[in-house]
Order: structure tokens, then C-alpha cells, then sequence
């Protein structure tokens, strides 16, 4: 190896160390970055190396920044960001728990689907792991334990169906995937509806075997205390279900059609979930005001990471990252399926201990070249870049994997923050496991069907 | 429990859990000194008021689709303002988001760790990672700026938004807000070891 791949790998340790010392991820991107764009101008002095990192070239630093800034398709990310608080703020959530709870209130399980449906739907409507997870344990958390349901398996489902927000569109994270690579985002929404709708039966098939193996996991309420008529309950479930199904379809619809970017779907999106907060009587001045400050929070510390791990990854490239990072790649194997299936695994482990945005930065870029030279034959339907798009949405469910599964998930230490002391961690680590063999289950099927993924894309617009 | 109450409690609580991500010990019960309570005041309310923008920004993009769809106007200035309101919101972002503890950390050993011990960490990690990022933005984010202001740089399209300057001044002056909250907290820490140290007398 040369002082080049050296410097690399140490600058990758440095990092990870700064890392698990506990400063913020950002910072500490950053500041790898500048300190060995000093390292590489003194090893072009003293060993020889040709890196030609100095004062300047660190300076590039602001080009980037400014092109950050000068972003088009990353303007959506607010825009989704507040549409998702926005919904959360409205009480729709509720009202479609209370009607779905009602409606599914005689079969075994029940309130578990409810809450894997209730999982998609806010999934369609936030994308944010943590504002998903919250909303759902706040919501059904005490609910299910009033029941006397198992409290591993009411966590699990909680955890699980709090991280498809980050699959089912629209997602912020396929939005920063597609500004990345360069691929379309609409194409990478649409090819990610059928993984996630996969993801989310497996969970409610798991539930409805579960209730009938072990149906003291999951007790039916003695006696129903209000017996509807079928009707009004159905008539009641439809009224609350429409409002938030609209929006997310008109927001899903006018991109797949094409008659809208992902960006002005976005804005559209989080204007007609003000709209909805004001028809369920919930718009205030003071909301609003939340509303924007939860934005610009969530905002910011999403690209502090930005700026930081493009410093990061400049860096990185000038000293010669990429190149080793597809020689390691492309030497551990021949076999194309392998080689994805090894950047799956590395993708999983970083999950452990990088959030979603980081690795979206700095360890998809690297990645993706390889894998549109890989000779992999996908159907593709025709459309563009098909192999990328498979292998993204891969990754973004290996990422989803991931947040579940212990010790550090994101998921889980959401879920943490918001239960009552009583619940041990460990009851929440053992409540995933079922749900992350489902992950598993899903992330083969899209793997050996890459159609699953290609097919939808095809024939939007 | 109500429905009301959980809608009332959602946002909170999603907000603490993100701020707690990045909270030290003891927080609410220091005593901080009062320029860092200056300061974070500065920042939140600078921050506070540019949340807006998001509102506004919803706003242009409503506005601009309505326009382009029901009398097929296409003014580039409104999609041009998206993005410049898009930039103000993430650069300012950053101070707001560290004056509220939310930037993200990895917890696994910290939590482990002496107050003091993190205080010397966030010390040592302020000035040797921040400072030198921050400083490097802040003079080239200059250049980019002053470049702009000194050749009257305007937006490629001949419809588009002049003044390119002040989109792109927007670098150095958020980095800058960023610095003062850096200043801000190393104040704070520098402060609690050294009381910590003289306890004894």
C-alpha cells in the first residue's frame, strides 16, 4: 500500500473514534476533514505523496457549501419535513387510530394491525424515524398495554413500523439518495411503494399467525362495550381515512404523473396539511409558529451533517478514497452478487453506529460508481439507470434493517425516550428480533425480484 | 387520556428526545454565565424569526404552481426565490439547532463518561474540529461573497433574481452566528471546570 491508502484509513479511524468520544457527527466530519487536508499538504512536503491538499483546495470548501445551497431537488426536504410535523400536529393521527382500533376491534390482534397501518400511513406522511416512532408510541403505546398485550410484542410493532418512514415515499432520505446520484426522484419514490407495501404485509401476516399461535400475546377485549352496526363503523373509517390518503396521493400522484417536480409536490404537500389542520379545528398561530421552529431544527441538524461530510468526503477524494475503496471492493470478488451483497453487510454494520445521513453522504458516492459497472442484467422496464435504483432501495431497506437492531438502533432509542420507566430496554430489543427476521425476509424477496422495484417507475409519467 | 392530549404532546416530545441527544448532565440547574445566555438568546431569536421563511416558502411554491397552472405564467424570480429561501433556512438552521442541543451524537460511550471528562471533550472538540471548519467557511465564504458583490453578480437567467451577493453572504454570516454559539458553549464549559476546580477553597 502507498502513504495515500494509509492516510485514508487512518483518516476513516480518526473519525470513528471522535465518533464513539461523543462529539456531534458534524462537527466531527468537518473537522477530520480540514485536519487532514492538513496531514496530506505536510505528507506532500515531507513523504512524497502527491495528494496537492493545501489552503486552496480545502477552499473548495465553500463551492460546495454554496452548491448545497443552490440546490433544487433538496428544497423538498423542508418542505416534506413540515408537511410530516404538520400532519402529525393536525389530530388526524388520532381520529384514524381511534376508527381503525374500533374497526378492527374484534379480530385477534387488531390494534397491532392498526398500528402497522397506521405505520404506513404516517410513513407516507413524515419520513423522519424519530417523529414517526414518537407519534405512534405516544398514540398506542398505553393502549395496547391497557389490553394486556405482550410488551415486547407492542414495542416491537411500535419500532417497526415507526422506521417505514424512511422506505415509503415521500422520503427524505431517497430525496438526499436521488440528489447523490444524480437519479431521478421520482423514479426512486415510485420504486420504493411495492418494497415498502411488502414490508408492511409481512408485519400484519406476522401478526395475524402470532394472535393465532399465541393468542394470550395478544387478548381480545372482553366485552365490546359500543356494538356498532358495521356501517357507521365502516362509514366512520372511510371519513377519517380519506383526508390524509388524499394528500398523500395528490402529493404521490402529481409526481408520478408527472405534472408536478418533487419539489413542488413537497410545497403543495405542506400546504395541504395546514389546510387539514385547519379543517380539523387545530390551526393556530401558535402551532404554526411550532411547526416552522421543529422544521428549522430538524433542518439544521440534518445539514450540519451535510456541510460536514461534504468537507468530509473532499477530502477524502483528494487523497485518493474512492479509488481504494473500489479496489478493496472489486478485490474481494469477481461475482457481482457478492459484491453488493458485501456492501449490504458494511452498509448494515455503519448503520450501527452512522445515522442515515452520513452514510447516505459519504459511503453511498463511493459505492455507486461500482455498481453501474457491475454487469448485472435487471429487468428495467426501460427506464433509466434501473441497476442503481434496485441497489439504492436496497440499501435504504438494509439502512431501515439497521435503526432496528440493537444495541444502538435509532428506532429503538426513540422509542426509549418516549416510554414509560417500567419497560427495560432489553424488553424493547427482544420485541424487534421477529420484526427485523421479517426486514430480512423482505430485503431477499426485492433482492431476487428486482421487478418488484423497476416495475412502477416504468409507468409513471 | 384524550386525543387532545397526545396532539398537544407529539411535537414536544419529539423535540425534547432530540435535544436530549445532545445534552450534558445537569444542564438545567447551571448556572450559566451570562453572556452565554446572551448569546443563545441572539442566536434562537435570529433563529426563531428565520423559521418563518418556511411558511413563506410554502407559500412561493403554492403560488408559483397556481400561477403556472391556471394562467400558465412561469416566473423564474419565484423559483429562483425557493431556493434562496430553501439556503437561508438550512445555514441559519445550523446555530439554531446547536443553541437547542439537537445535533446528533453517538451516545454509546459518552453516557459512560464524567461530566467533566465530556466537558473536555466538547472543549477540545470545539477547538480543534470546529474552529478550524468554521474559520476556513467563514474567510473563502468571504471571497465567494465579496466576489459576488464586487462583479454585481447577478442569476444566469436574464429574468432571474439580481443581488447575488447577498444569497451567498448568507455563508459566512450564518457561520459566523455558528461561531458565536461555539464561543457560547466553550464559555460554559471552560466556566464549570474551573468553578469545579476551586470548590475546595
Amino acid at each position: 500500500m502507498e502513504i495515500n491508502d494509509y492516510l485514508v484509513i487512518s483518516m476513516f479511524f480518526t473519525f470513528i473514534f471522535l465518533l464513539i468520544s461523543g462529539i456531534p457527527v458534524a462537527w466531527v466530519l468537518g473537522g477530520v476533514g480540514v485536519a487532514y487536508a492538513g496531514i496530506g499538504y505536510l505528507s506532500d512536503m515531507y513523504f512524497g505523496t502527491i495528494t496537492g491538499l493545501d489552503y486552496n483546495t480545502i477552499g473548495l470548501l465553500s463551492n460546495r457549501i454554496y452548491k448545497i445551497m443552490d440546490n433544487w431537488i433538496l428544497v423538498a426536504l423542508p418542505m416534506f419535513i413540515f408537511m410530516g410535523l404538520a400532519l402529525d400536529e393536525s389530530g388526524i393521527a388520532e381520529k384514524l387510530l381511534k376508527s381503525l382500533q374500533r374497526f378492527f376491534g374484534k379480530t385477534r390482534g387488531g390494534l397491532a394491525i392498526t398500528v402497522v397501518i397506521l405505520g404506513v400511513m404516517l410513513a407516507a406522511s413524515t419520513g423522519i424515524i424519530g417523529a414517526s416512532v414518537v407519534l405512534l408510541a405516544v398514540m398506542s403505546l398505553p393502549l395496547m398495554l391497557k389490553q394486556g398485550y405482550d410488551k415486547q410484542t407492542a414495542l416491537g410493532v411500535i419500532a417497526s413500523s415507526g422506521t417505514l418512514g424512511i422506505l415509503i415515499p415521500p422520503s427524505i432520505m431517497l430525496i438526499i439518495m436521488a440528489d447523490q446520484l444524480s437519479i431521478s426522484v421520482g423514479n426512486l419514490f415510485m420504486g420504493a411503494v411495492f418494497p415498502g407495501l411488502i414490508l408492511g404485509t409481512l408485519y400484519v401476516g406476522y401478526l395475524v399467525i402470532l394472535g393465532l399461535l399465541r393468542p394470550h400475546k395478544m387478548p381480545l377485549v372482553d366485552k365490546n362495550e359500543n356494538d356498532e352496526p358495521e356501517v357507521s363503523l365502516i362509514w366512520d373509517l372511510f371519513k377519517n381515512i380519506l383526508p390524509p390518503s388524499f394528500l398523500i396521493l395528490s402529493v404521490l400522484g402529481s409526481i408520478f404523473f408527472g405534472l408536478a417536480t418533487s419539489t413542488e409536490a413537497a410545497g403543495i404537500g405542506a400546504f395541504g396539511a395546514i389546510i387539514l389542520m385547519a379543517i380539523n379545528g387545530q390551526l393556530s398561530f401558535r402551532k404554526v409558529l411550532n411547526i416552522s421552529k421543529a422544521t428549522m431544527n430538524t433542518t439544521g441538524y440534518i445539514f450540519a451533517i451535510f456541510v460536514g461530510a461534504t468537507c468530509f468526503s473532499l477530502v477524502l477524494r483528494e487523497l485518493g478514497g474512492d479509488e481504494l475503496i473500489l479496489s478493496a471492493l472489486h478485490s474481494i470478488s469477481e461475482d457481482p452478487i457478492i459484491i453488493i451483497v458485501s456492501i449490504l453487510i458494511l452498509v448494515f454494520i455503519l448503520g450501527f453506529v452512522l445515522d442515515w445521513i452520513e452514510i447516505t453522504l459519504i459511503v453511498l458516492p463511493l459505492v455507486a460508481p461500482i455498481i453501474s459497472d457491475l454487469a448485472i442484467e435487471i429487468n428495467g422496464y426501460g427506464i433509466e439507470e434501473p441497476t442503481l435504483v434496485w441497489f439504492v432501495l436496497l440499501v435504504a431497506m438494509t439502512l431501515q434493517t439497521s435503526f432496528l437492531t440493537p444495541p444502538v438502533g435509532f428506532a429503538l432509542f426513540y422509542l426509549k425516550g418516549v416510554c414509560p420507566p417500567e419497560i427495560q430496554l432489553i424488553d424493547i430489543y427482544k420485541g424487534v428480533i421477529p420484526f427485523i427476521i421479517l426486514q430480512l425476509i423482505g430485503l431477499g424477496i426485492v433482492f431476487y425480484f428486482p421487478d418488484i422495484v423497476t416495475w412502477l417507475p416504468s409507468i409513471a409519467y | 387520556m384524550t386525543g387532545k392530549d397526545h396532539i398537544v404532546e407529539t411535537i414536544q416530545v419529539y423535540d425534547k428526545i432530540n435535544h436530549t441527544q445532545d445534552k450534558e448532565p445537569g444542564l438545567e440547574n447551571e448556572k450559566r454565565p451570562e453572556i452565554c445566555n446572551i448569546l443563545n438568546k441572539i442566536i434562537f431569536n435570529v433563529g426563531t424569526a428565520i423559521s418563518w421563511l418556511s411558511v413563506l416558502l410554502i407559500a412561493v411554491i403554492v403560488i408559483q404552481v397556481f400561477l403556472r397552472y391556471v394562467f400558465g405564467i412561469i416566473y423564474i424570480q419565484l423559483e429562483e426565490l425557493q431556493w434562496h429561501l430553501y439556503a437561508v433556512i438550512i445555514m441559519f438552521g445550523l446555530s439554531y439547532a446547536m443553541v437547542n442541543h439537537s445535533h446528533v451524537r453517538v451516545d454509546i460511550a459518552r453516557i459512560h463518561f464524567s461530566t467533566t471528562l465530556q466537558r473536555k471533550i466538547e472543549i477540545i472538540g470545539i477547538v480543534f474540529l470546529m474552529f478550524p471548519f468554521i474559520f476556513i467557511v467563514i474567510d473563502y465564504g468571504w471571497d465567494l461573497a465579496y466576489e459576488a458583490f464586487r462583479v454585481n453578480e447577478r442569476s444566469d437567467s436574464p429574468e432571474g433574481l439580481p443581488y447575488r451577493w447577498i444569497i451567498k453572504a448568507v455563508m459566512p454570516v450564518s457561520f459566523f452566528l455558528l461561531f458565536l454559539a461555539c464561543i457560547s458553549r466553550l464559555i460554559r464549559h471552560i466556566s464549570y471546570l474551573m468553578k469545579g476546580n476551586t470548590n475546595g477553597n
